[in-house]
């Protein structure tokens, strides 16, 4: 691929391990299947306040740690299995979701025998206001009581908590901080990930997201302004995330957590990793408005930035995944920018949208969405875009609608976008040869 | 490849601050009170009184409006009026934080003069996370009361990037945006992320923001649970209450404070002539794999002298530290214990002072409340005093300027910052460019 910017091994960024939890798929083989028949994952919420104009979403709430490990890290070694349990033991959803997915990219990866100095290992962690369900139910217990909250609150509370639990768990002792940017979290996860590898500070870098525990609270405050859907599709859950259809009428929200590995090609050569995908660039912009209001400007510049960085030209990339996120505006808007980076192009590129059949992740979406690109690029499909039973007039593009089809992705762009005007985009291509 | 290239488009200059805390809401009264030894703890003023903890740095009734007239002169009123209309429901972190950072923006000199292509340049760190404490508490009750009363921007305002995203609207930023958090560390991480954005070129300048959590009585009652916060001896002498490094200190005093910094390379800031404070010579990052809230002097040890590498300074040649010292009984020992481990006998001879005794534990923006506090003290040529060190305990004998401001002029100062969760950060800054 002579067309790719030829730095030096140490400057290239490639990913070398993943791990997924969703609705449909606890593992990337779960989850490959499910993208490729098109499964959904959204449901009934199980135990949400019934008052919640919110009913529908992708619901982990029942995750039971102890059973995924059992079913899925089988081949883990065992004391990793065992500290797992140990270290997140009275851990809310939201860690136990990224430590789950963090520790099987570790395992894909092949690091926990790799040798590597924990002092230059690095975790990013997207995601912002986190522990919200624990909180919400903790202000409860406080209006009570104040003596009754977890007792272990001040340390549980705080976003960080799951920084030292990941840390304390894959013995992670270089940079560790999370970062926020709505549901753009994940994809800028990604980007810093890049530029300390870049830098110098240190040889991998372990990029995680987990959606925020859902709580009535959000959920209320979602619908009231009317971002989320609740008017329809109470009692066809499977069918309410139709990114692109003429029916679509708000995002689905959806637990869930990815996480990858990222390393130098040269790191990654050294000790015979495989490697997935290169990362080749990426930007972030922000279009300086608070307003949860996407502007096709902002969007245009971010692709066009992100292409610019990754030294790809806009007819190399031949897949999108989309942000598309099922609002109204939002996949609107989404396609219109599009057609002005891509020009005829667009026209020619497969685009298709993760969430109509996971929901919207939120801050852990771009990361989740990654780990889809790179499952469809590695094992050669594109999964369906599903329920685009009739596609929005004038979202004319190749949107890949309800069926797989088999398909070789070589460069793929990576859209996320957040509420107040934060746009993330990265550019990934396969594997570099040798 | 250490970073330690010196051309002038990776250097990084700090050309403007801002800051809003109880014992000043702009610099030069928080450089005033600094030198002055005054705190800025006192009883909470509206606080749920059923909780352990009484005393901070409490900015609950920061009024936007009043700071404005006072401090904003030099604002456009259809800036003033912008920011007063964007902050109107907006809960108090991101007030704090609006504030300060128009201050950093009016004081690098920027205010009306950010164009198209250099706005896209300009990137914006915020630094903090779980903002919105109090806010997620009362809006937690009304649902619980009617899922129709909560605040119908709840949605919206909950999120710690709506700060980020105010902020960036107020100022017209619209280049690499992102909020970091770091627990207690986070404002030094904000300031290395910034830092690392220059050096990588994704940006030609940076806003760093420290923005603190609105804080809610049921975080300060899960620290005190936990205790980690001051809550026996001092409710009656909240001014007494933070006193690092001193025997009868029993925990940390939580405050309200933002702080932010305008940082650019070299190169940008002499393009545009602007007024340099410092240099942000580098940093670093440690962990400790560890999810306890118990530090590691190993840890510490290890990030400062990461960040005097990645700096490219020798040890010798530093002569302030502005420590973390939160006035915990273990923090602060451990602190002085890795402050040993990496400068030996030198140690004894480094003023070490604690920005802390003064206006308490900012959390998340304490990084760069403190940051703010060396840059002034290196450009006033003073060093501001740890107060209420009575009787440093047996074994905490640095030099800690106690009691009174010095006149002092340092060179080359670290900055340390240290977050539950084993999370440890360092920078070093430069006084001269």
């Amino acid at each position: 691929m002579s067309f790719l910017w030829l730095g030096d091994d140490d400057r290239r960024v490639v990913v070398t391990g993943m791990g997924i939890v969703t609705p449909i798929g606890e593992n990337l083989t779960e989850f490959r299947d499910s993208l490729r028949a098109g499964r959904s994952g959204i449901g009934r919420w199980k135990h949400m306040d019934e008052r919640c104009l919110s009913k529908v979403g992708g619901d982990m709430s029942d995750f039971d740690l102890a059973g995924h490990l059992e079913r899925v890290g089988s081949g883990y070694p065992p004391h990793l299995r065992e500290r797992a349990r140990t270290v997140l033991r009275a851990t809310p959803l939201t860690g136990r979701l990224a430590a789950a997915a963090a520790l099987q990219a570790f395992v894909d990866a092949g690091l926990p025998d790799a040798g590597l100095e924990p002092e230059r290992v690095a975790h990013l962690f997207g995601g912002n206001n986190l522990n919200m369900n624990y909180f919400v139910q903790n202000v409860l217990e406080f209006a009570d009581d104040p003596d009754y909250i977890d007792p272990l609150l001040g340390v549980v509370l705080w976003d960080t908590d799951i920084l030292g639990k990941v840390g304390e768990l894959l013995t992670v002792k270089g940079p560790n901080y999370t970062i926020g940017n709505a549901c753009a979290s994940g994809n800028v996860a990604l980007l810093n990930g890049l530029d300390l590898l870049r830098s110098g500070r240190v040889d991998a870098v372990i990029a995680s997201a987990a959606t925020q525990e859902l709580d009535p609270v959000a959920l209320q405050g979602w619908a009231l302004v009317d971002a989320l859907v609740w008017r329809n599709f109470a009692d066809e859950p499977q069918r309410a995330s139709r990114p692109w259809d003429v029916r679509r009428e708000g995002f689905v929200p959806g637990e869930g957590a990815g996480a990858v590995i990222l390393e130098t090609l040269a790191g990654a050569r050294r000790r015979g990793a495989h490697v997935y995908a290169e990362l080749l660039g990426g930007v972030l912009t922000c279009d300086a408005t608070r307003l949860p209001k996407p502007l096709v400007e902002g969007q245009v510049r971010v692709m066009r930035s992100a292409l610019e960085s990754a030294g790809v030209a806009p007819e190399q990339v031949n897949y999108i995944n989309a942000h598309a996120t099922s609002t109204v505006l939002g996949d609107a808007v989404e396609a219109a920018a599009i057609k002005e980076v891509f020009g005829e192009h667009a026209y020619r590129i497969p685009i298709n949208a993760t969430k109509s059949m996971i929901g919207h992740c939120l801050t852990a979406a771009a990361l989740v969405e990654f780990v889809a690109v790179l499952v469809q690029m590695e094992y050669g499909f594109l999964h369906p875009t599903i329920n685009l039973e009739e596609p929005d007039a004038g979202l004319n593009l190749d949107l890949v609608p309800n069926a797989a089809r088999p398909y070789q992705v070589e460069v793929a762009v990576s859209n996320s976008f957040g509420f107040g005007g934060l746009n993330a985009c990265v550019v990934v291509g396969r594997a570099p040869e040798g | 490849m250490a970073t330690g290239n010196r051309d002038e488009e990776r250097r990084v200059v700090v050309t403007g601050m801002g800051i809003v805390t109880a014992i000043g809401e702009t610099l030069a009264e928080y450089r005033d009170s600094l030198l002055a030894g005054r705190s800025g703890i006192t009883r909470w003023k509206q606080m749920d009184e059923r909780i352990y903890s009484r005393i901070g740095g409490d900015l609950s009734d920061f009024d936007l409006k009043a700071h404005l007239a006072r401090v904003g002169t030099g604002y456009s009123p259809s800036l003033v009026e912008q920011a007063l209309r964007l902050l109107r429901a907006t809960p108090l972190s991101g007030r704090l934080t609006a504030a300060a950072a128009l201050q950093a923006f009016d004081d690098a000199g920027l205010l009306g003069l950010v164009s198209e292509s250099y706005a896209e340049r300009f990137g914006h760190v915020l630094a903090g996370h779980n903002l919105s404490g109090n806010y997620v508490y009362e809006n937690a009750l009304a649902l619980q009361d009617e899922p129709e009363f909560i605040d119908p921007l709840f949605g919206l305002m909950f999120l710690d990037t709506d700060v980020l995203s105010v902020v960036s609207e107020m100022l017209g930023l619209k280049g690499s945006s992102f909020t970091v958090g770091g627990a207690c560390a986070s404002g030094n991480i904000a300031l290395l992320a910034g830092l690392d954005l220059l050096r990588s070129g994704r940006a030609e300048a940076v806003l760093v923001s420290g923005a603190p959590p609105w804080l809610s009585p049921v975080m300060l009652q899960g620290w005190a649970l936990i205790d980690a916060l001051s809550v026996r001896s001092f409710n009656d002498e909240p001014a007494r209450a933070s006193r690092p490094f001193d025997v009868r200190r029993e925990g940390f005093v939580p405050a309200e404070g933002a702080g932010a910094v305008v940082l650019e390379t070299l190169a940008g800031a002499r393009r545009r002539g602007a007024r340099l404070y410092a240099e942000l010579l580098g940093g670093a990052y440690s962990a400790d794999a560890s999810r306890l809230p118990k530090p590691d002097a190993a840890g510490q040890a290890r990030a400062m002298r990461l960040a005097l590498q990645d700096a490219r300074i020798a040890l010798e040649r530093v002569d302030y530290i502005n420590a973390h010292a939160t006035s915990t009984v273990l923090g602060d020992a451990v602190e002085v214990q890795a402050i040993k481990q990496v400068f030996g006998r030198q140690a004894y001879g480094i003023p070490v002072n604690a920005t802390k005794s003064m206006i308490g534990h900012c959390l998340t923006s304490a990084g760069v409340v403190e940051f703010i506090a060396t840059v002034l003290q290196m450009e006033c040529g003073w060093l501001h005093p740890t107060i209420n060190l009575d009787e440093p305990e047996p074994g905490l004998d640095l030099d800690f300027v106690p009691h009174q401001a010095r006149q002092y002029r340092a060179e080359v100062a670290l900055s340390n910052a240290f977050g539950f969760g084993g999370i440890n950060t360092c920078v070093v800054v430069g006084r001269q460019v």
